[in-house]
């Protein structure tokens, strides 16, 4: 038998397998206690080519942002509310046209040159520069100075812009950069640790193939006890899973998977490390009313009437049912009842005087999320069982969604929106005034003039209810039929202590959390 | 012919061939649609930020234009940079195909490890109980695609018995807890090769039995061993060899997914990135060397089949 082995297995193979099987005795236990060594470890489902505050707006690079750079403002963990950043405090002219930011001082950037007046300057000017992701949140910013005898920068406004605090909180809205090493690197800022440098509790240490490792920053104004972050790059949301499920991760950002949900809602070892709340986000169903038949309001209204959105949202489950398109979290919102209830009768007098006869074709654009494509799948079932439509759907991947969404070709399409910062009134006019940076190819008069009023009213009790307004008319229109407000949900492991008392969820959501204010204890 | 001819012509054959591959990506990437300036900025896309990064990297310009500007660096061996870090491609490349190599090497290994043994073991006791068992386990592995292979591994070996880590890579190539890494993936994609290869040497196995020359080894008095290891064996080798080219592309196709699951740092998973994030240097990149590694290694194999298959040579000297 020994002989057979000898001469029907190519000899190189045989070595291979002998290597693998020692490597295997040798180096199992030492990963194993790889595994349960004391960095936080997370992950990131895409590859981190880039970390340029000015280019970051997806929640993915956000959250290295958020450690990597130090900004101006910034929001609370969990929470709207705006805290010091490298600002340690700041001041409004009675008039609110003047912003003065007093900085503090012997602060550090990552590369040990210090942070200097000119560097934050620099940035704010590089955030509301062309090119950056923040140029709008920096509309009304006029001019941007420092002063050297108060050690301040001092933001002058062209008019009164309650939420201009919370724009520049976003995360990356006012990050700072040294502005030698941008103008040294260029468009490679931010691509690989030598080149990655700001003034955040963490610095990017290590970039490999398969994982980004960052070391806690001593110079950061605040005391950390993490002193090492390993975020593991990892596509599949099921190896995710896994990994969290067989500790090798501490962390789950973003949960989208409902059975994933559920089961830690009733796993009580994550009672104080689950958290959920109102996902930052609005989510609805447009359409494009440059493409018939959905041109005409009144088929628009017909589709929604033949929704049961109650249905739907259960088969999502992963939101509850909203009625309209403001967020919780936004002043302005209201309870409302649904504009346009299922009715198939009244559906079906809608399409008549639009002049059709149903069943109307329709084509729906979902991308790629199974959660959003099953729920879809539900619309249109409910659709097609109506008689009134023939609706078929089209699932493609985000790329594909978003820039066909953007150019205008869907005529049908799911929509989900980030609110950005707490302000309904430049929420809604982003989304559809025609002048709008995200419109959906809409125009109606009476919403833009009510938005156009709402984003000058310095009032941000009056901007919310002009933005209700707008959106009672936007919803009456059926330009877009509301969905759910979608549960936001992350999950640590019970061996990460400092989350247990607020809700990583709430706010801004998860990419709001610091790392330098959690520790971790395997023990 | 000498082997340096040979290889020269074979060379100059592959211009044409790969000069084609790279127009056929260019027009694919020209007609896909998604833009790498929209996807750069996430959910919430700024015309105005688009319309500034597709002119800052040239993506306005004439299709004419940004191929013969590409083409131009490629002969001066430059395959760009890419739009999301601004890293240059073959920076890029060079690493994730190291990855990939090792995996797809693995693969194979495995695939011929567990193989051709059994396919032999099946054809010299045919309709025995382990000629069976390797018939049903191969019809298995021919069955299941390479993700299901893959998640089923996932879970019992690295969630459920914790033998093997479910994901990751090491750092280095060389480290020894690479392997550790590779054992799973290396799996998934050698299964189907295994399958494949059991099945051929089986059948190989069985005709190559019955030909004259076995029957005068056997009349010589060759041990049993002696006959199937030293005369049978390198006759049924040939076609395996000869399907290497093939399976490469299997492979290839397989480690795609596989590095997707089980988070492998291969060039499958570059691509897969580049795709979703329209990085078309980085797509146009991947798909040349890929397309350039195929050839080389089809050549390889075509100078292996000569050097088993001696009549190969002569009909070509002849």
């Amino acid at each position: 038998m020994k002989r057979w082995c000898m001469v029907a297995v190519p000899r190189g193979s045989l070595v291979v397998a002998a290597t693998a099987v020692i490597a295997t005795l040798l180096y199992a236990p030492q990963l194993a206690a790889q595994q349960t060594g004391m960095p936080l470890r997370f992950f990131s489902s895409q590859t981190i080519g880039r970390v340029d505050p000015i280019m970051t707006q997806a929640n993915f690079l956000q959250i290295l942002s958020n450690q990597i750079y130090e900004q101006l403002v910034r929001y609370k963990t969990g929470s709207w509310e705006v805290v010091p950043g490298i600002a340690e405090k700041w001041a409004a002219s009675p008039d609110g046209l003047t912003y003065t930011f007093t900085i503090r001082r012997n602060l550090k950037f990552h590369d040990g040159s210090p942070v200097t007046l000119d560097d934050i300057a620099f940035s704010l000017e590089r955030a509301k520069g062309q090119g950056s992701v923040w140029r709008d949140s920096y509309a009304t910013v006029a001019s941007i100075a420092a002063d050297r005898q108060q050690n301040a920068i001092v933001l002058k406004l062209s008019q009164k812009d309650p939420f201009i605090l919370q724009k520049l909180a976003s995360i990356g809205g006012s990050a700072v950069v040294p502005k030698a090493a941008v103008e040294r690197h260029g468009d490679r800022f931010g691509t690989i640790p030598e080149n990655t440098i700001g003034a955040g509790p963490y610095r990017l240490a290590q970039k490999t193939q398969t994982e980004l490792v960052f070391e806690r920053f001593a110079d950061f104004y605040e005391p950390g006890t993490v002193e090492r972050i390993i975020m593991r790059i990892i596509p599949d949301a099921r190896t995710q899973r896994l990994e969290f499920e067989a500790g090798n991760l501490d962390w789950v950002g973003s949960i989208l998977d409902r059975e994933f949900m559920e089961r830690l809602r009733r796993d009580t070892r994550f009672q104080k490390h689950y958290h959920e709340g109102p996902a930052p986000d609005a989510f609805w169903y447009g359409f494009n009313a440059n493409i018939r038949p959905f041109s005409d309001a009144r088929v628009r209204q017909a589709v929604a009437a033949s929704i049961d959105m109650e249905q739907a949202v259960r088969v999502l489950g992963i939101g509850r049912v909203a009625n309209g398109l403001l967020h919780p979290d936004l002043p302005g919102y209201k309870q409302r009842t649904r504009v346009h209830a299922r009715n198939l009768d009244r559906a079906r007098g809608l399409l008549r005087e639009a002049g059709l006869e149903p069943p109307v074709d329709a084509t729906l654009y979902v991308w790629n999320i199974p959660s959003f494509v099953a729920m879809s799948e539900s619309i249109v079932q409910q659709l097609n069982s109506s008689g009134l439509f023939r609706t078929q759907m089209q699932v493609v991947e985000f790329g594909t969604f978003i820039s066909e969404v953007r150019k205008g070709t869907y005529p049908f399409f799911i929509n989900l929106g980030n609110i950005g910062v707490p302000d309904a009134a430049q929420w809604v006019f982003n989304s559809f005034h025609s002048k709008g940076t995200f419109n959906v190819r809409y125009k109606n008069g009476i919403v833009d003039g009510l938005l156009d009023r709402a984003v000058r009213d310095p009032d941000p009790k009056r901007r919310g209810e002009l933005a209700a307004q707008a959106e009672e008319r936007i919803l009456q229109d059926a330009i877009a039929i509301p969905i759910a407000n979608r549960i936001a949900a992350t999950v640590f492991q019970p061996w990460v202590r400092g989350v247990e008392d607020y809700n990583a969820t709430a706010g801004p959501g998860y990419i709001t959390v610091r790392w330098n204010k959690l520790s971790v204890d395997r023990r | 012919m000498p082997l340096g001819t040979v290889i020269l012509r074979r060379a100059a054959l592959s211009i044409p061939t790969i000069g084609g591959i790279a127009i056929v990506v260019f027009v694919l990437l020209l007609v896909m649609p998604g833009n790498p300036a929209d996807l750069i900025q996430g959910e919430m896309v700024n015309p105005e930020v688009t319309q500034a990064l597709v002119q800052k990297w040239g993506l306005d310009q004439p299709p004419l234009v940004r191929f013969g500007r590409w083409l131009g660096s490629l002969l001066r061996g430059d395959l760009g940079s890419s739009l999301v870090t601004g890293r240059p491609v073959l920076e890029m490349l060079g690493p994730r195909m190291a990855y990939s190599a090792y995996l797809g090497i693995l693969g194979i290994a495995f695939g011929m490890l567990l193989g051709i043994p059994a396919g032999v073991i099946s054809a010299v006791r045919p309709n025995s109980l382990s000629d069976y068992a390797t018939t049903t386990v191969a019809l298995a592995g021919l069955s299941l695609p390479v993700f299901v292979t893959a998640l089923i591994l996932q879970l019992i070996l690295g969630f459920h018995l914790r033998v093997l880590p479910i994901s990751g890579a090491a750092d280095s190539l060389l480290s020894p807890a690479m392997l550790l890494y590779a054992v799973l993936p290396a799996i998934s994609v050698g299964l189907y090769q295994a399958a494949i290869n059991a099945r051929l040497v089986r059948t190989t196995m069985l005709d190559t039995l019955h030909q004259d020359f076995i029957r005068t080894a056997r009349a010589k008095g060759l041990a049993s061993l002696r006959v199937i290891g030293r005369h049978a064996l390198p006759n049924v080798l040939i076609p395996v060899v000869t399907l290497m080219g093939v399976y490469l592309r299997t492979v290839i196709a397989g480690l795609l997914l596989v590095e997707i699951i089980f988070a492998w740092p291969g060039i499958g998973r570059l691509f897969y990135d580049a795709v979703r994030q329209r990085d078309y240097p980085v797509i146009q990149g991947v798909a040349l060397v890929t397309a350039v590694a195929i050839y080389v290694v089809n050549l390889v194999v075509d100078l292996v089949y000569t050097y088993l298959d001696p009549r190969v040579r002569l009909e070509a000297e002849a």
